[in-house]
């Protein structure tokens, strides 16, 4: 029997017990314990990740290995599974970003090239990274208690990155990129016993959620290649010539994250 | 995989993920400044240890990356090769900070052929090499303090590139106190005792030493003071010219010096047995010449009857002189006007059509607008009848003297609305001025087999030229201002002064916006990898 039948049988039994208590007399029997009514099937969180960035390639971004991560996801009970087992389809977006002031490196000890043979200087004055995350995928839930349940999600998608460099003539240089990815981790999910909005049509049943979970995104590398700005007049000569991009190289998105959702439950 | 290699993979992993990034050192950066080769155009980016090789022939301009050793100081042309010659100064070291030995790397134009190193002993930040590119001599600059805790200014290193396997040869020159000013090489083997041989001119405040270039490993030096030891005057050898050995003279070394009136000649004698194995096999005979007061160039010519001779303008006498350095008797040439720099060229004169060497002197930097065209055939005899003067429209900042069509160039101070430059019929002895409406900040010569004359304009985004068989004069609008002119190949690299690298690249035959190729950001390539370890 899966548990929507079980949730049936419970709210019915009474009825069809109080029905027959005029054609039989009573017998004193011992009540049979209640199950706990089952989480309402769809899930609105708000999503915050910390990954890990294992890639190197970030610090120009920020010393940082942690970034975080927000968004929103939506996830729907499709399907039961035996031994308490629920599996439903999710699909979230998040947005992530990094960036900062890089500041200046520069030789040890460097006391400049001579003036016959210097050249220029420049120094990436900002940077920013941002991206933003679509994913889709399914998530297995267990009822280990009424309020506990581990989970597992797997998921696959894409991120679409902008990175944005500020230099120290002024100049604003822009790429973008796409790196597809999938994504799994466990965790844990609580939630509260779901109460009844009785003010509100059919009586809809809701109940909060909370969850932890960690896992791995294997993403491809997003590769970049920055525009240069346009010239600052255009010239009487006819429009700019075009001066092709800057492959600033690549940013990895194979990281660890560890995600904290908070949602309700409808 | 063992357990104790899974246990390790993950430990990396979760140490990887817990540390901070470091800070990263690839979001800065300096370049030397471009260098032109025959094919490429080299940009080196001092901070993070890469050239950038932009090839003007590529639609695409495409760039080629490639790593050097750490701390890249100097960059130049391998004299008569498609190479970049790079000296980096390596890594001291420091707590956290590993040492790196310094290198001397030659990246070829041509991607399939291998990028070699040599390896030195010290951190030079100073080199030179021979007109043929055949050695390179690594030094230290003098008044500079390169970052050390100690170094011997007057350690050098020989490197004969065309080696199988080059190696640096260490040498320390003898010194009187003095450390190296500037080295210059004999533009072509000296013939001294039967032997042709490369010999190398090391300037010291005081002393020049020469070095047998070919015997670099085993042969020690020779040191010759220029003043007696009681002389506290400061002499400063500043121009050396090499006379290749003949019938009747030995092969001789010009110095000419700040603070001092003479021209130092040193013939060198051939020696019949060195007396040891580190001899020499020639030694030095030191003369003076006496050209006048304050000598300010020179230059070696050879008369009608195949006689040498050494021209010296001395400003500070308004003179010029004919030297004869085999029987030290100078003939003075009085001018009309000081002239502080000497320019020969071969060519036809007025109402002479033979060809024949002549001279042009002037006196950039000063208010002189004279131009003189001295003939140098019978010089001695016929002394100032062979000058013939113009007047320039105006004072004369730099002196370019084209190798084809019989013209030099001369470029006047920066000055909208007067003559930017002046083109010279050296035959006709004509002065064409043409009038520059901006300030002009230099002139290149187109590549070989153009007739183009750039000259890029200080701050502008319009790059003027002159065709030098019309004298007709155009210009090329470009996206940004100007910050240098190379001419490569086919073509003219115009280098824009982004701090990303922009360049745009012009046909040298039909120079055109719509021709024109730009490329802008390449110094950012890679910029994201920079550093990672």
């Amino acid at each position: 029997m899966n548990r929507r039948a079980l949730m049936v049988a419970c709210v019915l039994t009474p009825v069809v017990t109080a029905g027959r208590a005029h054609a039989q007399p009573a017998i004193a029997t011992t009540p049979p314990a209640a199950p706990a009514p089952a989480a309402p099937p769809l899930q609105v969180a708000l999503d915050m990740d910390s990954v890990w960035r294992l890639d190197s390639s970030y610090r120009l971004l920020s010393t940082s290995r942690t970034a975080t991560a927000v968004g929103v996801s939506l996830a729907y009970d499709v399907a039961r599974l035996g031994g308490g087992g629920t599996l439903a389809a999710t699909a979230g977006w998040q947005s992530e970003s990094a960036g900062g002031d890089p500041g200046r490196g520069g030789v040890p000890g460097d006391d400049g090239p001579s003036p016959a043979t210097a050249g220029t200087s420049g120094a990436v004055e900002r940077a920013s990274f941002q991206a933003s995350v679509v994913t889709a995928g399914v998530v297995a839930r267990w009822r280990l208690t009424r309020w506990l349940e581990p989970l597992a999600r797997v998921t696959a998608g894409g991120a679409w990155g902008k990175l944005d460099m500020g230099l120290s003539d002024g100049t604003r240089w822009i790429g973008h990129a796409f790196s597809p990815q999938v994504a799994a981790g466990a965790g844990l999910r609580v939630h509260t016993a779901p109460s009844r909005l009785g003010a509100l049509p059919g009586q809809p049943q809701i109940a909060a959620a909370a969850a932890v979970e960690g896992g791995f995104i294997a993403g491809a590398p997003m590769s970049f290649a920055l525009a240069p700005p346009a010239p600052a007049q255009p010239t009487a000569a006819g429009p700019a010539l075009a001066t092709g991009t800057a492959d600033v190289g690549r940013l990895g998105r194979a990281q660890p994250y560890l995600r904290v959702t908070f949602a309700l439950l409808f | 995989m063992t357990r104790a290699w899974r246990l390790i993979a993950a430990s990396s992993v979760l140490v990887a993920a817990c540390g901070d990034l470091q800070r990263s050192d690839g979001a800065s950066w300096s370049t030397l400044a471009p260098v032109a080769l025959d094919s490429r155009v080299a940009f080196v980016d001092r901070t993070n240890a890469r050239a950038f090789l932009l090839d003007p022939g590529d639609a695409a301009l495409a760039v080629r990356a490639v790593a050097l050793t750490p701390d890249p100081v100097l960059a130049a042309r391998r004299n008569g090769a498609d190479e970049l010659v790079v000296l980096s100064r390596g890594e001291r070291g420091g707590p956290g900070v590993p040492a790196a030995p310094p290198f001397l790397t030659i990246v070829p134009a041509d991607a399939t052929k291998a990028v070699r190193t040599v390896k030195l002993g010290s951190r030079f930040d100073a080199m030179a090499q021979s007109p043929d590119g055949r050695f390179v001599v690594a030094s230290f600059a003098p008044g500079r303090a390169p970052g050390e805790v100690l170094f011997n200014p007057n350690e050098i290193a020989i490197v004969d590139l065309t080696a199988a396997a080059p190696v640096a040869v260490p040498r320390t020159i003898r010194s009187f106190g003095g450390v190296p000013t500037g080295i210059a090489f004999s533009p072509a083997p000296l013939r001294v005792g039967g032997r042709a041989r490369s010999l190398a001119v090391l300037f010291s405040d005081g002393y020049v030493t020469l070095l047998d270039l070919d015997r670099a490993a085993q042969a020690s030096e020779i040191t010759i003071p220029l003043t007696p030891p009681e002389d506290r005057r400061t002499v400063r050898p500043v121009q050396v010219l090499f006379q290749d050995a003949t019938k009747d003279a030995d092969a001789t070394v010009f110095v000419r010096t700040d603070g001092a009136d003479d021209i130092y000649a040193l013939a060198l004698k051939p020696d019949a047995a060195p007396a040891s194995a580190d001899a020499n096999d020639f030694h030095p005979v030191l003369s003076l010449l006496g050209a006048g007061t304050r000598p300010a160039d020179m230059a070696l010519f050879t008369t009608s009857d195949g006689a040498s001779r050494l021209l010296v303008v001395s400003p500070g006498s308004s003179d010029a002189w004919v030297v004869d350095a085999q029987t030290s008797r100078s003939t003075r040439i009085p001018l009309d006007a000081a002239a502080s720099r000497i320019a020969l060229f071969t060519a036809r004169g007025p109402g002479d059509t033979t060809e024949r060497k002549r001279a042009l002197l002037l006196a950039p930097g000063t208010p002189s607008r004279a131009l003189g065209f001295l003939d140098l055939d019978q010089l001695e005899a016929l002394r100032a009848r062979n000058l013939d003067s113009r007047s320039m429209g105006a004072p004369a900042a730099q002196l370019l003297l084209l190798p084809v069509g019989g013209r030099a160039v001369v470029l006047h101070p920066a000055g909208a609305g007067g003559p930017g430059i002046s083109v010279v019929d050296l035959e006709r002895r004509t002065i064409a001025p043409i009038v520059a409406g901006v300030s002009l900040s230099g002139v290149v010569l187109g590549p070989p087999g153009t007739d183009r004359l750039w000259v890029p304009a200080a701050g502008g985004v319009d790059l003027p030229f002159i065709r030098l068989s019309s004298l007709e004069t155009g210009f090329v609008t470009l996206d940004a201002p100007v910050a240098a002119v190379l001419p490569v190949g086919k073509h003219v690299v115009v280098v824009h002064p982004s701090v990303a690298g922009q360049v745009t690249v012009l046909d040298a035959n039909a120079p055109d916006r719509s021709s024109a190729h730009a490329r802008a950001g390449f110094l950012l390539d890679g910029l994201l990898q920079r550093g990672n370890r």
